[in-house]
């Protein structure tokens, strides 16, 4: 599977952190990307459309990130999930691995980085 | 070092990281009461809690919100408040992974709320207010601490 052809879903309330990994996401090739602005639409449309790819905010209104995370992995149990918080703690690490996360990359996230972490869904390392 | 200086301290350090090396420290108040042109608030909770808060001049909000952004001045009209709550978000999600790295201090962060009053909980004491001079305005930037802090 090439970049191009991941489905990738962007949960985050900020409409900056959207913009920004969306032009990330393009930057490094991928095109098929769908946003949404808070934790239950995430799971609402992932239920709906499943995709290759979650990126989800943690600190958000209506239900956080960590709280979806779960909620989706529960869903699906193949769900691949990389958080990407300002929030980077030990403790908000752990209980986003715990809820069945992939990944975890701390704001602001580079391209670069962005690209390491589909890397593994790409090889299908997981 | 208190946790209000070093939020400020590292405030200081985000702003010329994330948006523009011309920020500087202007001055300090303090108050029992909020600014009226305060913007967006956000709670720190946990093991330190406190409200901060972000106000500035819709002029400046707006030139400091492009520059953080990139996105074009005229576009950033309107949603300044927006931009300007996920530089707060940044620096108050960095500020809490200084305290869990550093002091072995806990917490998390609730999400952004806009304009009005602080829609909080925390019981709140002194409001410390501290203004940054930049080539593209002043920016106020607010942190208020419960009585034990």
């Amino acid at each position: 599977m090439d970049l191009e052809d991941l489905k990738i879903l962007i949960c985050d309330d900020s409409l900056l952190a959207r913009k920004n990994l969306r032009d990330g996401l393009s930057k490094i090739g991928c095109r098929n990307i769908t946003e949404v602005k808070d934790g239950q639409a995430a799971i609402d449309s992932y239920k709906d459309n499943p995709v290759d790819v979650v990126f989800l905010d943690i600190v958000m209104p209506v239900k956080d990130g960590i709280t979806a995370a779960r909620e989706i992995c529960t869903l699906d149990s193949n769900a691949y999930v990389i958080m990407v918080s300002s929030v980077g703690t030990q403790i908000h690490l752990r209980e986003a691995i715990k809820a069945g996360a992939k990944d975890f990359l701390q704001k602001p996230a580079t391209p670069e980085q962005i690209k390491e972490a589909l890397s593994h869904v790409i090889g299908g390392d997981d | 070092m208190s946790k209000k200086e070093q939020y400020f301290e590292e405030l200081l350090q985000s702003l010329h990281i994330f948006i523009d090396k011309s920020f500087s420290y202007k001055s300090e108040s303090v108050s029992d009461s909020f600014p009226e042109d305060c913007f967006v608030f956000q709670d720190i909770i946990g093991e330190y809690t406190a409200i901060t808060a972000v106000s500035c001049s819709d002029e400046a909000a707006s030139k400091i919100s492009a520059k953080y952004s990139g996105i074009d001045l005229s576009e950033c009209e309107g949603i300044y408040d927006e931009i300007l709550s996920d530089f707060l978000n940044l620096h108050n999600g960095r500020f809490i992974v200084n305290l869990s790295n550093n002091s072995n201090t806990e917490c998390s962060l609730s999400p952004p709320v806009f304009r009005g009053e602080p829609a909080s909980s925390i019981d709140w004491r002194t409001v410390y207010i501290r203004s940054y001079d930049s080539d593209f305005g002043v920016i106020n930037f607010v942190i208020a601490e419960t009585e034990n802090e």
